[in-house]
């Protein structure tokens, strides 16, 4: 860590509570900017409702295409919070404070696109309830059927929604408390209900650290379970040869925490330049998070090449003739070569060198590529397995997107950063005790003739 | 986090000048004693064992068919996932920048010596290998073209195997140099001549340090990436290519997570015990054993999970050969040692580990790290010796689960001197190579202090860039 | 009865004509949605029976063969465990049944359906005015957003059960026809009891000929398919 200058706590409530007590007036264009696509999103949907999913370009044997691809794509960003937030918190590494709202609340809207899909995605979507318990005709013992990974889907993403709702909810207490304190009218009522009778006395202070510990911990498992249970929705089935492999459940968690934590910098980048919070989201911080992503994404990579070797391991149709799709065939072989380049092979290279690492718009660059890169590999899991089932030949198949997918992908963009920015506008995104406590836990200790950046630890 | 509560509130550091580093750990390594002689004596007998055990194994069936070796594959994967994993906890705390590891990274590296034992095993092993033609392997054998690549399996496992062994010497040996040299100042005779050529010249300049961390940062990147496709590799070439249509990706990944989690209980034992006889309670003390007691839970839920991701595949998907696989491995013939395995490498970890109590303590880690490894053991045996057990490994799919092969007694002796070799091979290293690790374990006493915070006295720790 | 009822079919591709009758009386028994052009290449024709035409050889030497595909009832089906509804499930007579009502349309059951034999209404059926009296009274009508199979006409093997238990006896084989069994004009589709010893379908399946498509999956197809193989012919490269 380099030197920083000295924040006292009067700059850090100042600064950080810019955004929601002198909100400025581009932040209300960029939100109205954006709504035009959910609401084109929402219409989308709607049109799909009304029409049926035929709308899609769906057919047979493709009958799962670009909404999947979408589903798994955010449920996979949403990886991200507990990533950072969790296993940064239990490591007590100083580096993680601007990040862990920011990136929790990316993980709650992200998940709650997320679960928006099924509602898309479905023939009959306003049966969707039959799906959880208590089901269909629980009156004549018909329960939802626990062997389908549609029913453990559910299950998965309430329970780690819920559990990161809470998260948050309940480490913003104190960040409410000081809202409460500087507003006025309407919302100080709001946030007083919202702060809980907050006092910021000892044992309240005690049971946040505690209460932050505990949760860390037992969201974990949550948090990998989650994205295991979404690859199973592909890996058990044994009709599609390319999906029916061993190592789904780590392989999509892996690069669910890649795509994640990638999200969560271009998040960070964007409200640094945003909010000019320079003194807040440091190149130290991104210089950290891109090592992070280095580990990730070699480790991400090592997977992704023994799936793609497993393919050619027993040496048989249909999925050598799936393969050749993917490298072969137009748009897939495009497709591979830019997921390729994007999800590694620019941005990993890049990230070796500390100048690039500790330059905010290339961070934010190579991020989005490999976002770019992540949702292309979603798609090249998906789309060719299916159009190459089994040996068959008389029933391989094709796909090619309808606009109204198209929207409704671009649609879910738009979702989550408004979501986001939504947030934003009313509780302090990057969590002031946070900021005041790296402050005073921030110190130095004098080496020989020099003064190395150190922090207090309390173990 | 307990800010001064009824838990107390201990913090540990090191509290030593140079002089005084230098001369604990140099002179428990320069000082044998009867007790050491006698070790090493116990441990070179039940070795020999194992080579006579291998030898009537040899003399009975013969190098011919790779069908009675299963035991002694066991052995080469359970070495490499104990001893040659060992390292990892050295380099990748190093890259994190955590003082942690300080003391016990020599502790780490130093396993890799039992890699010369994996080097010697491999060879009757790769005889036995049935060739790759006409069966599944992951160098795609005459897939490619007739005869291509060219030798394989066997190149290519030697080149893996003998690659990891150099990296692990040259990484143990580039970590040593700063303290060879510190120890060739007071050492006399074959010592003192040793010392001074591995110290190659060190005096510590400045360009000195740069490029011994260059070395170090490379020289652990290359193992991690070794250790992890050499993992990959024995585990296809020794276990999942000797099965008909096993097409188990998540396989090699499981037994590279196994290597973490052997690794960690690896060095835990490793450092109670060294504790203990070399005095080094002040050097080793609860921050090692918290640690790694929190990674050693980490990986063994992760452990659970692979395996569970493997099982669920396999088990959901009813096909003939499927089940087949689940009877072979899991199932079948082996099910005693698989729930064994389960309890020891998933269940004790958890519900020992889960408890605040056990894991910052110095005894319960280090228990757990006892089972772990046994539970290790047994899982390679299982993966092994029921992998070596189908006899028509050119079959196009798994038709019908053979019976479990009980070990011969050659079988008992043979795992005995593989276990006894590696760890006769680290005794004798460590009277060479100091223990603990002189030059970081100083190098963190300058960057740690304990400094009040408003009444309560805290650890300071130094990131430098 | 004594023995339970396990209804099966033996489909023999060396008579198939790829004639296609079976096709059309199939849709004129189940109320399946009309087929225009655009639907087949939309990929989205329903045919709960179709015939899969396979070249084989090069010009001049090339042949056509003909395979009537249809739901195969599998006894492991891995359609089943899927469904998050229970709208696919196996009753006691060997079939694998498909409730419409309860349908939701996740589409996760043609996902993992290795022959590819279940369809889905993307869009609302719709029949023209002059149809509507063609339709089979017996028969649900489906809605949009759900999955649809051959069901072995289990309409017709209710009526027949019906009618057959009115008159006092048992079912012998050759009591239930399936649509397509009924049209098909070189009686290669034979229908029956495969737990019945003197069924003409279980003669069939253990006459020699007779072979599972994708058997190795392991889903016990109630569906056998029967065929000479020359054990001299040169085996040749096949293509759709």
């Amino acid at each position: 860590m380099q030197q920083r200058p000295a924040l006292t706590e009067i700059d850090i409530n100042r600064d950080l509570l810019r955004p929601i007590l002198a909100t400025p007036m581009w932040f209300y264009g960029l939100l109205m900017f954006l709504g035009i696509f959910v609401a084109a999103a929402l219409g989308a949907f709607a049109w799909a409702i009304n029409h049926g999913t035929g709308v899609y370009g769906l057919n047979r044997p493709v009958m799962w295409g670009f909404l999947l691809v979408n589903f798994v794509f955010w449920v996979g960003i949403s990886h991200a919070g507990v990533m950072l937030s969790a296993i940064l918190r239990l490591c007590n590494a100083e580096w993680r404070r601007p990040a862990t709202r920011a990136a929790e609340v990316l993980t709650v809207f992200a998940l709650g696109t997320a679960a928006l899909h099924p509602l898309f995605h479905l023939g009959r979507p306003w049966r969707i309830y039959w799906s959880m318990p208590p089901g269909y005709d629980f009156g004549r013992g018909i329960w939802p059927d626990i062997r389908s990974p549609f029913v453990w889907d559910p299950t998965a993403i309430s329970t780690y929604l819920t559990s990161t709702a809470l998260f948050v909810g309940l480490l913003l207490l104190p960040d409410i408390a000081v809202l409460r304190d500087r507003s006025s009218g309407m919302m100080q009522r709001v946030y007083s209900m919202l702060s809980l009778g907050w006092r910021g006395n000892t044992r309240q202070w005690k049971l946040q650290v505690i209460a932050g510990f505990l949760l860390s911990a037992l969201i974990l498992p949550v948090f990998v379970s989650v994205h295991s249970i979404v690859s199973w929705d592909f890996a058990v089935q044994i009709a599609v040869e390319g999906w029916n492999a061993t190592i789904f459940a780590p392989y999509f968690v892996i690069g669910a925490v890649h795509s994640g934590v990638a999200g969560v910098i271009s998040i960070l980048a964007l409200l640094r330049w945003m909010f000019k919070w320079e003194n807040y989201i440091r190149d130290d911080h991104f210089d950290a998070l891109a090592r992070l992503m280095i580990v990730v994404a070699v480790g991400w990579f090592y997977f992704f090449i023994i799936e793609f070797m497993m393919g050619f391991y027993p040496n048989e149709e249909p999925e050598l003739s799936l393969r050749a799709l993917q490298l072969t065939e137009w748009p897939f072989n495009a497709a591979f070569i830019l997921f390729a380049l994007t999800s590694f092979f620019i941005p990993v290279p890049l990230w070796l060198f500390r100048k690039v690492r500790r330059n905010v718009a290339l961070m934010f660059w190579t991020t989005i590529l490999v976002n770019i890169g992540m949702w292309l590999e979603r798609f090249l899991i998906i789309i060719p397995s299916l159009m190459r089932k089994q040996v068959l030949t008389f029933n391989w198949g094709s796909y090619n997107p309808s606009p109204i997918e198209l929207i409704l992908v671009g649609g879910s963009f738009a979702m989550v950063f408004t979501g986001v920015l939504t947030f934003a506008k009313f509780f302090p995104i990057i969590p002031l005790s946070d900021a005041k406590e790296g402050e005073i836990m921030a110190t130095e200790i004098r080496v020989g003739k020099v003064m190395v950046p150190a922090a207090y630890r309390e173990e | 986090m307990h800010n001064g509560g009824p838990h107390g509130h201990h913090v540990d550091l090191l509290e030593r000048t140079s002089a005084e580093v230098n001369k604990e750990v140099l002179g428990w390594t320069t000082r044998t004693s009867s007790k050491y002689w006698l070790l090493v004596l116990a441990l070179a007998a039940v070795t020999v064992l194992g080579v006579i055990g291998f030898i009537m194994k040899a003399g009975d069936g013969g190098l011919d068919s790779h069908l009675p070796w299963g035991y002694l594959a066991a052995g080469l994967a359970f070495v490499l996932t104990t001893s040659l994993s060992a390292p990892l906890i050295a380099i990748a705390p190093r890259l994190a920048k955590a003082h942690w590891t300080r003391p016990i990274s020599r502790i780490a590296e130093l396993w890799s010596v039992a890699g010369l034992l994996v080097l010697l095993i491999m060879i009757p092993l790769l005889i036995t290998l049935p060739s790759a033609a006409d069966r599944n392997t992951m160098w795609f054998y005459n897939k490619i073209a007739e005869g291509w690549p060219p030798g394989a399996p066997y190149l290519y496992i030697v080149l893996t195997l003998v690659f990891l062994v150099i990296n692990g010497f040259g990484l143990l040996w580039a970590s040593a140099i700063p303290d060879f040299a510190a120890a060739r100042e007071n050492a006399t005779g074959w010592r003192k001549t040793w010392y001074t050529r591995l110290s190659l010249g060190w005096v510590g300049t400045k360009r000195q340090w740069r490029a011994l961390r260059a070395g170090l940062g490379v020289l652990g990147a290359l193992y991690f990436m070794f250790l992890v496709f050499a993992h990959t590799v024995v585990s296809f070439d020794f276990a999942q290519s000797l099965v008909p249509g096993q097409r188990d990706s998540i396989f090699p990944t499981w037994q590279a997570l196994g290597g973490i989690q052997a690794a960690l209980a690896t060095v835990i034992v490793t450092a109670f015990i060294v504790r203990l006889a070399g005095g080094f309670k002040d050097y080793i003390n609860i921050n090692q054993f918290w640690s790694l007691a929190k990674l050693m839970l980490a990986s063994s839920l992760l452990w659970m999970y692979f395996w569970w991701s493997g099982f669920i595949v396999l088990w959901y998907g009813k096909t003939p050969l499927q089940q087949n696989l689940l009877d072979l491995m899991w199932f079948g013939p082996y099910l005693t040692i698989f729930i064994m395995t389960i309890l020891l490498s998933f269940a004790a970890p958890l519900l020992l580990l889960m408890w605040n109590g056990v894991r910052k303590s110095i005894l319960g880690p280090t228990i757990v790290a006892v089972l772990i490894l046994a539970g290790a053991f047994l899982d390679k045996i299982r993966i092994y010796v029921s992998s070596y057990s189908i006899e028509d490994v050119n079959a196009h799919a798994l038709d019908h689960v053979p019976a479990g092969v009980t070990p011969e007694s050659a079988d008992i002796m043979i795992l005995m001197g593989v276990v006894s070799g590696s760890i006769l091979l680290f005794t004798l290293a460590l009277k060479f190579v100091p223990i603990i690790n002189m030059w970081e374990v100083r190098e963190g006493m300058l960057l740690q202090e304990i400094r009040p915070l408003k009444k309560l006295p805290l650890k300071v720790i130094a990131k430098p860039e | 009865m004594a023995v339970e009822r396990k209804w099966g079919m033996a489909v023999d591709a060396d008579k198939c004509t790829g004639c296609q009758a079976c096709v059309v009386s199939c849709q004129a028994e189940n109320n399946i949605p009309l087929n225009e052009s655009d639907h087949f290449l939309q990929r989205r024709a329903i045919q709960w029976i179709r015939i899969e035409r396979y070249w084989e050889g090069n010009f001049p030497e090339v042949k056509a063969r003909f395979v009537p595909m249809l739901c195969q009832h599998c006894e492991n089906a891995p359609c089943e465990p899927v469904c998050p509804v229970f709208a696919t499930y196996h009753n006691n007579e060997g079939l694998n049944v498909q409730v419409y009502n309860r349908c939701i349309g996740t589409r996760f059951c043609a996902n993992n359906d290795p022959w590819n034999v279940r369809f889905f209404n993307f869009w609302e059926p719709v029949w023209p005015e002059t149809m509507r009296n063609q339709l089979n009274s017996d028969v649900t009508i489906r809605s949009r957003g759900i999955m649809e199979k051959c069901s072995f006409c289990v309409q017709r093997i209710r009526r027949t059960v019906r009618e057959v238990t009115r008159e006092g006896r048992e079912i012998v084989d050759g009591d239930v026809t399936p649509a397509c069994v009924q049209s098909c004009p070189t009686n290669a589709l034979v229908f029956g009891d495969l737990n019945d010893p003197d069924s003409q379908v279980d003669k069939l399946r253990k006459g020699g000929r007779q072979y599972r498509i994708l058997d190795h999956l392991g889903t016990e197809p109630s569906v056998y398919y029967l065929k000479k193989v020359d054990p001299h012919a040169v085996t040749e490269e096949s293509h759709a």
